[in-house]
């Protein structure tokens, strides 16, 4: 579903944040991207996601190049940032809306869906309100309900559980498992480790722009934890 | 007092941010400092003109003093009503309130720091207003010659702290009027609305007045409003003790706020925040539409949600179509006042570029995106979808006022039908280059992360350079008529005008669809 091949971004003024990163998420997989602050994880999801350019490397999305062909890959991706800025001029309906417009999703089924997901994140009787009016944990359900509802083939997440209370975060690690047992494929980072262990089929780690460790989670934890072997990578970058 | 001074120098630092200038900036862009730089000296240049020409009737008719009157009570109302949004925001919305109450610095400490952030946006404005008015005091024969100036310069600082008082009582009402209706951003566009209907109705007052005084007829009183601007001409003419009887004046009212508000300045901020009761939205069928039509209606909803965005803005379509309306009614009298031989069409086509031209709605569009442009990016739309949606949105507007504006003056002035035709067409070509042009500039000089939407829509260079070209594209047309008549009909001129236009629209759109949109890729 998702295949980044020696992908780098290199900003103007010489810094480096990826280099040289190359995975690949399949179909029916969830992919946890773990790494310490700064270190490549949000530049990285931006470029899949087509919000940020690149030069070097290539990312394909279900077969679509996301340099060459954006639109088509787009159109099967949903993103959703960190601390997810939305329109404050809107209400969340009206955003939805928006965004359902933007991927041709008929009414019927726009409708279905953000009463499905609406209902389920308790969030159906705020939509009328102003987005300016919402509390941060609002504003990221109403972010999820955005992605969830285009029913993308890859759903992009950055750090997509902060903000979240206990209930909504369980009602989507549930919406992530439905997602690719339908087929699709989640590729998000999270600084949550415990749920990365848990909820993802594969993690890659990466430490200041490289990717360190990539495998299935099994794999990569071992006979540890996820945090020990984070820490025990983080140790040895700083050693060297 | 030292706690005053460490918040009040975080307060400018902020103001400073955010216009791009200050320490947190390594490398600060040639285009802010050109940017404040050009807007600067147009305000000095706009005052500078209206001042002269005020100086020139008030002299001939004698009462040359009034000018150190009208002048400052311009610079304190235009300050209210820029500062005002302002207040809204940074004293009664900034997000800094959690972190400031929680500290242990009183409340009256933490207002007098965001208020000094206002003051010193009061005083620049009313710098540059009163400070030409000044020199067209001494231009004009007024007494008082360096020392004058020095009397002025302290009058300024005092008067300042009027608009600054003004602008917290009004900044207050927006907030708590805003947080009572569900409605918010209707509730701002309407305060607004009111707010330059006082500005446009007293502007109005004054130049009658001014006329009256003109022909000998009549007489200017402020009343009580007149007061401290009384004070400020006399003080400024020569009398110390009345200077500074204004500093007190001005100083009262802002340190009375500040200590009245500072004792339920917590209240107050919890108060305005805490949203009234939401009623619960009950979803029903929604309707659906095409991408396209969805960014338009986007875009209109920034547009009517945007006060600062809307009327500064669409400012130039309201004076075109109500000119037209009024040409139309009065023209007869208009056609009166010109000379025999005026150059009618040209002045038409003249009067209906220049409206068109502060109509730069596509110039903020893609600054005004800032943190919110990831939904576009992501979305599965290609650069000249999103760029079609901001030109149509503009033209939307445009076309219809421009219809009536064309219509009102080819009627009003008794242009023939051929005329009129040129004249519409004309305007049509310049509506499109405009709209064009602005996004062309956006896009070349964006400003994505901009504190509020008025530094984007007011002060960013994309606005500037958008307007100043748009003006220039006006006064070419006008060169090219001017050198045409002598061999062509004024329609035909018009007509080759419009061509010229379009050629540059062709030109536009090219640059679009490539560099454009990599620009917009690279954003």
């Amino acid at each position: 579903m998702l295949t980044i091949t020696h992908y780098t971004k290199t900003y103007p003024g010489g810094r480096t944040a990826v280099d040289d990163l190359t995975l690949h998420v399949s179909p029916g997989e969830i992919c946890g991207f773990i790494g310490h602050n700064g270190a490549g994880k949000t530049t990285t999801l931006r470029a899949v996601a087509g919000v940020l350019d690149f030069s070097q490397g290539s990312i394909r999305i279900g077969g679509h190049d996301v340099r060459t062909d954006p639109v088509a890959a787009k159109s099967i991706t949903a993103f959703l940032p960190d601390n997810p800025d939305l329109y404050e001029f809107m209400s969340g309906v009206d955003y939805l809306n928006l965004l359902a417009d933007l991927y041709g999703i008929s009414s019927r089924e726009r409708t279905e869906r953000i009463r499905l997901y609406g209902d389920s994140f308790a969030m159906t009787s705020e939509l009328g309100s102003a987005i300016a009016g919402y509390s941060h944990g609002m504003k990221q359900k109403l972010a999820l309900i955005s992605a969830l509802m285009r029913r993308p083939r890859l759903l992009v997440l950055d750090e997509p559980f902060v903000g979240l209370d206990p209930a909504a975060a369980h009602l989507l690690k549930g919406y992530l498992a439905q997602l690719c047992r339908e087929g699709g494929a989640v590729f998000f980072s999270t600084h949550v480790l415990e749920v990365a262990e848990k909820l993802c089929h594969t993690i890659a780690i990466i430490r200041e722009g490289r990717l360190v460790r990539y495998g299935p989670t099994q794999e990569v934890v071992g006979d540890s934890s996820l945090e020990d072997v984070f820490l025990e990578l983080s140790e040895r970058g700083r050693d060297q | 007092m030292r706690k005053l001074l460490v918040l009040t120098r975080v307060q400018l630092r902020a103001l400073l941010a955010a216009l791009h200038l200050g320490r947190t900036n390594r490398r600060r862009p040639v285009s802010v400092w050109l940017s404040i730089a050009l807007i600067g000296l147009l305000c000095l240049y706009i005052s500078g003109v209206y001042s002269f020409g005020l100086g020139a009737q008030l002299a001939q008719a004698g009462a040359l003093e009034l000018l150190l009157a009208l002048i400052p009570g311009m610079a304190v109302v235009g300050g209210t009503m820029l500062t005002a949004f302002a207040a809204q925001g940074v004293v009664f919305g900034g997000r800094d309130g959690d972190l400031l109450l929680s500290m242990p610095v009183p409340a009256v400490t933490v207002l007098l720091s965001k208020l000094a952030a206002l003051y010193v946006e009061n005083l620049v404005i009313s710098a540059l207003v009163i400070l030409p008015a000044g020199a067209a005091w001494l231009w004009y024969g007024g007494s008082g010659g360096l020392l004058m100036l020095l009397r002025l310069a302290i009058g300024t600082v005092f008067l300042a702290l009027l608009p600054t008082a003004l602008a917290l009582l009004a900044g207050f009402l927006l907030s708590w009027l805003g947080g009572r209706f569900a409605n918010r951003k209707l509730v701002n566009l309407l305060l607004y609305a009111l707010l330059l209907a006082a500005v446009l109705g007293l502007s109005v007052q004054v130049s009658r007045g001014v006329s009256g005084l003109a022909a000998g007829t009549g007489a200017l009183d402020g009343g009580l409003w007149g007061v401290p601007l009384r004070l400020f001409q006399r003080g400024v003419c020569g009398d110390w003790e009345t200077l500074f009887m204004l500093g007190l004046l001005s100083l009262v009212p802002v340190l009375a706020g500040a200590a009245l508000l500072s004792r339920f300045y917590r209240q107050v901020l919890t108060g305005l925040r805490a949203h009234g009761h939401r009623p619960a939205y009950r979803l029903t069928r929604l309707k659906g539409s095409g991408p396209w039509r969805a960014l338009v209606k986007k875009e209109a909803a920034r547009y009517i949600g945007t006060p600062i965005y809307l009327f500064n803005t669409g400012l130039g379509l309201i004076l075109l179509a109500a000119g037209g309306v009024a040409m139309a009614v009065m023209g007869g009298r208009v056609r009166a006042m010109l000379p025999g031989d005026a150059p009618l069409l040209s002045l038409a086509a003249a009067a209906m570029g220049f409206s068109l031209a502060t109509v730069n709605i596509t110039a903020s569009s893609i600054s005004l995106e800032g943190q919110n442009l990831w939904i576009l990016r992501e979305a599965p739309l290609s650069p000249g979808v999103i760029f079609s949606a901001k030109v149509v949105f503009q033209l939307a507007l445009t076309l219809p006022c421009l219809v009536v504006g064309a219509a009102g003056l080819t009627r009003g002035l008794g242009l023939s039908a051929p005329e009129g035709a040129a004249l519409l067409c004309a305007g049509m070509a310049f509506a499109c280059f405009a709209a064009l042009l602005g996004l062309a500039v956006n896009l070349r000089l964006p400003k994505l992360d901009a504190v509020n939407d008025m530094v984007v829509v007011k002060m960013s260079a994309a606005a500037l350079v958008s307007l100043l070209g748009a003006a220039a594209a006006a006064a070419g047309c006008g060169v090219l008529v001017w050198l045409g008549r002598r061999v062509w009909s004024e329609a035909a001129c018009l007509a080759l005008c419009a061509l010229a236009l379009l050629a540059g629209c062709a030109v536009l759109l090219r640059w679009l669809g490539g560099r454009g949109a990599a620009r917009f890729t690279a954003l």
